[in-house]
């Protein structure tokens, strides 16, 4: 293995073992990822984008609120202040109309068991 | 308006005629173009209407959306579709704002730099080419997302890490690396990982850089610089060429990862912090772009500052002292980090320890004693290239979504540090607003980053935020100081600094290679 390739990090014999490892196992050229803007579900698309943002703090919470699912997908599209607007490319009307459904009948996860 | 159920599979309409025109370009022109661009994508890929639109056209950048309102979106898949369409917007004139995910956050956003061009969106070419886990690299499309290559590297076990801007989830690496962004591990510096990519250029040709042109080579994503003139460069915040494939260099999982945090307590330590920790970057004891950041950004991580203030304009002093006593923030807080071996890592823990110890100010915090509290977790998440998009907090400080980075470069200077926190400081209280900044440490330089943050929904507040930017500029500029990029709003003014000649060279290249200006007029300051 040639440290030339990786010339901000100190190469140690470790790092050697783990990537020998892993030489053999090249996957196969990837084709296509799923199309843009389709999501395996509206729970994956809630929990790698909006969740991010939504239970976190850093967005308002939106879940147990019976938002209307219009209203959701409308500041999805357009964006609303601080909230970044969501093209058809990231996120397609068929996904975003399955999180809107999704965030519009969600509860809130039961609080931890207290002590 | 989204429609309620799925309507019945209908063939899409031929879109409408656009409510806004490019500059120059007659409306029977545009609809000639807009059906060649059907004829070429199919309906459902060219669209004018208000709905499909208007994602592209919300910016946080203080200036009208209508100054930046795009006529159509375009989607593409396939190199040859780019270059059919590039044929048309020369017959026609036809201006393209390429995007590959869209998200320039506080750059200008995924809208074009002046209204009427139509925006070539290409996040549906999304494929991850190849990753070589042992040479530990990557060539991927422009619409691929950190979290689509995350979620590859994890499914794969490969055992490489990337490194992402804040936004990683939703942001992704080629528009990332095209606009020279910067991440936060050892391998920050964005596009001096990159090596080789694929240009579709102005007149149709596909360029590839490096090695690429060599028929049979196995070198594209391992040797930067090819032979003759290394080009790379140009098609960074350039408008020379559409990047349609780009090959970067990924970091292999070290066995020992060490995120650290050192708090500083008062505003004038920003000079020791960058004297005692500028030799250990240099010599690579910290191998990571780790961030100076001040009170306020740290706070915004975490809560509005209506937790602790309510008025307008400039958050005082005093609530800044209450914030860093309550809440257990620094004036200024490090976050840095190691890799490696155990005993690489425990070498350089004791270097960095004892350089602190020596230099009699900092209280270092570790992983454990941070315990998953935030900002620290975030940093952390960061400083390994995972996802997280607790930054955008960054727009609930003061609220309303108004942001514009003042990034001017500073050489790791403990003096030049205080001059520029000191004149941004003042700038920015002129205005009534706040100082909210960070500097990340590059090789030898670092990126000052300030979020110029205002309340759009308030058009007074915006257009003093407007008036404030160019002050920043022209102020920064008169005593040699120019950033690293710059929003939309701002690019002929940033340009401006880097003298005449620059933006003759600039042009005389553009002529060169797009002599009809159809890429991106106004990126950077460049037009034809
Ligand atoms: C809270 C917050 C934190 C941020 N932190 C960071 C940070 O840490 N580091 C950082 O770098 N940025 C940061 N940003 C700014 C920005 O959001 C990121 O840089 C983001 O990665 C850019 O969006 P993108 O990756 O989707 O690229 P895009 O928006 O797709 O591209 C960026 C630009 O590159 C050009 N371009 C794109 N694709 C092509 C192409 N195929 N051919 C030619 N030109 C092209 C266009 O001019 C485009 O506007 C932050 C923003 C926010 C809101
Ligand atoms: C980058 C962070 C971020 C992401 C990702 C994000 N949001 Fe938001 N969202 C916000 C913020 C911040 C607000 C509050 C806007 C304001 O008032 O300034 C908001 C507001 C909203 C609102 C309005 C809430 C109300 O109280 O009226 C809805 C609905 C919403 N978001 C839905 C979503 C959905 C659905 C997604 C995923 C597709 C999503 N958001 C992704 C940050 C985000």
């Amino acid at each position: 293995m040639n440290p030339r390739i990786l010339p901000l990090v100190p190469v140690g014999a470790a790092f050697i073992a783990m990537l020998a490892v892993s030489a053999g196992a090249a996957p196969p050229t990837s084709s296509r990822q799923t199309p843009s803007g389709q999501w395996a579900s509206p729970q994956v698309a809630w929990e790698k984008t909006c969740a991010r943002c939504h239970t976190t703090g850093v967005g308002p919470e939106l879940r147990a609120r019976a938002l209307p699912p219009e209203y959701i997908t409308s500041v999805v599209r357009n964006g609303l202040l601080a909230m970044p607007a969501f093209p058809h490319t990231a996120i397609d009307d068929a996904s975003l109309e399955g999180v809107a459904r999704f965030v519009s009948t969600s509860k809130l996860p039961k609080p931890a068991a207290k002590r | 308006m989204p429609s309620k159920k799925q309507a019945p599979v209908a063939t899409p309409a031929t879109p409408a005629d656009p409510a806004v025109l490019p500059a120059g370009v007659s409306a029977a022109d545009m609809h000639a173009a807009i059906a060649k661009f059907v004829a070429i994508l199919g309906p459902q890929n060219v669209v004018t209407d208000a709905d499909h639109i208007a994602p592209y056209t919300k910016v946080m950048i203080a200036e009208s959306e209508d100054l930046h309102r795009p006529s159509a979106v375009i989607y593409a898949r396939e190199v040859t579709e780019i270059q059919q369409i590039l044929k048309v917007c020369n017959e026609y004139k036809v201006p393209i704002w390429t995007i590959s995910t869209g998200r320039n956050f506080g750059y200008g956003s995924a809208a074009p730099q002046s209204a009427g061009q139509v925006v070539l969106d290409l996040k549906h070419m999304n494929r991850i080419l190849e990753v070589d886990p042992v040479l530990c690299t990557a060539l991927v499309e422009p619409g691929v997302t950190y979290q689509q290559l995350k979620d590859y590297l994890d499914e794969n076990d490969i055992p490489l890490w990337l490194s992402c801007p804040a936004p990683s989830a939703i942001a992704g690496p080629l528009g990332n690396t095209v606009d020279r962004g910067v991440g936060y591990t050892p391998y920050g510096e964005h596009f001096m990982m990159q090596c080789g990519m694929e240009v579709v250029l102005a007149d149709g040709d596909v360029l590839r850089t490096g090695m690429g042109g060599v028929e049979g080579t196995s070198a594209w994503q391992v040797f930067k610089w090819g032979y003759g003139p290394y080009l790379d460069g140009i098609f960074t915040q350039s408008n020379y060429g559409i990047v349609t494939k780009m090959g970067m260099w990924l970091m292999p999982k070290p066995p020992v990862y060490k995120p650290f945090c050192i708090r500083y307590d008062k505003d004038e330590d920003i000079h020791d912090i960058v004297e005692t920790l500028r030799p250990l970057r240099i010599a690579n004891v910290i191998p990571n772009a780790m961030v100076f950041a001040n009170v306020m950004w740290e706070a915004a991580a975490i809560m509005p500052r209506s937790k602790y203030y309510d008025g307008t304009g400039v958050t005082p002093d005093s609530v800044l002292e209450e914030i860093k006593a309550k809440e257990g923030l620094g004036a200024w807080n490090v976050y840095a980090a190691l890799y490696g071996t155990k005993e690489q890592v425990e070498v350089n823990w004791q270097i960095i320890t004892g350089a602190i110890k020596a230099s009699g100010k900092g209280k270092i915090i570790t992983e454990e004693e941070a315990a998953g509290t935030q900002p620290f977790d975030y940093r952390a998440k960061l400083m390994r290239g995972d996802m997280t998009l607790q930054e955008f907090g960054l727009y609930r400080w003061r609220g309303g979504g108004g942001s514009m980075w003042f990034a001017p470069v500073t050489a790791a200077k403990g003096s030049e540090t205080v001059e520029q926190t000191r004149l941004a400081k003042e700038i920015l209280g002129e205005y009534g607003l706040d100082y909210v900044a960070e500097y990340i440490v590059g090789m030898r330089d670092m990126h000052h980053v300030v979020d110029v943050l205002y309340d759009r929904s308030d058009p007074d507040e915006m257009a003093r935020a407007h008036e404030c930017f160019a002050k920043l500029l022209s102020e920064f500029g008169k005593r040699g100081y120019a950033v690293y990029r710059v929003n939309t709003a701002f690019m002929d003014q940033a340009a401006d600094l880097f003298g005449p000649v620059k933006r003759k060279i600039d042009q005389t290249l553009k002529r060169a290679l797009d002599p009809n200006g159809i890429l991106a007029p106004g990126k950077s300051g460049i037009r034809i």
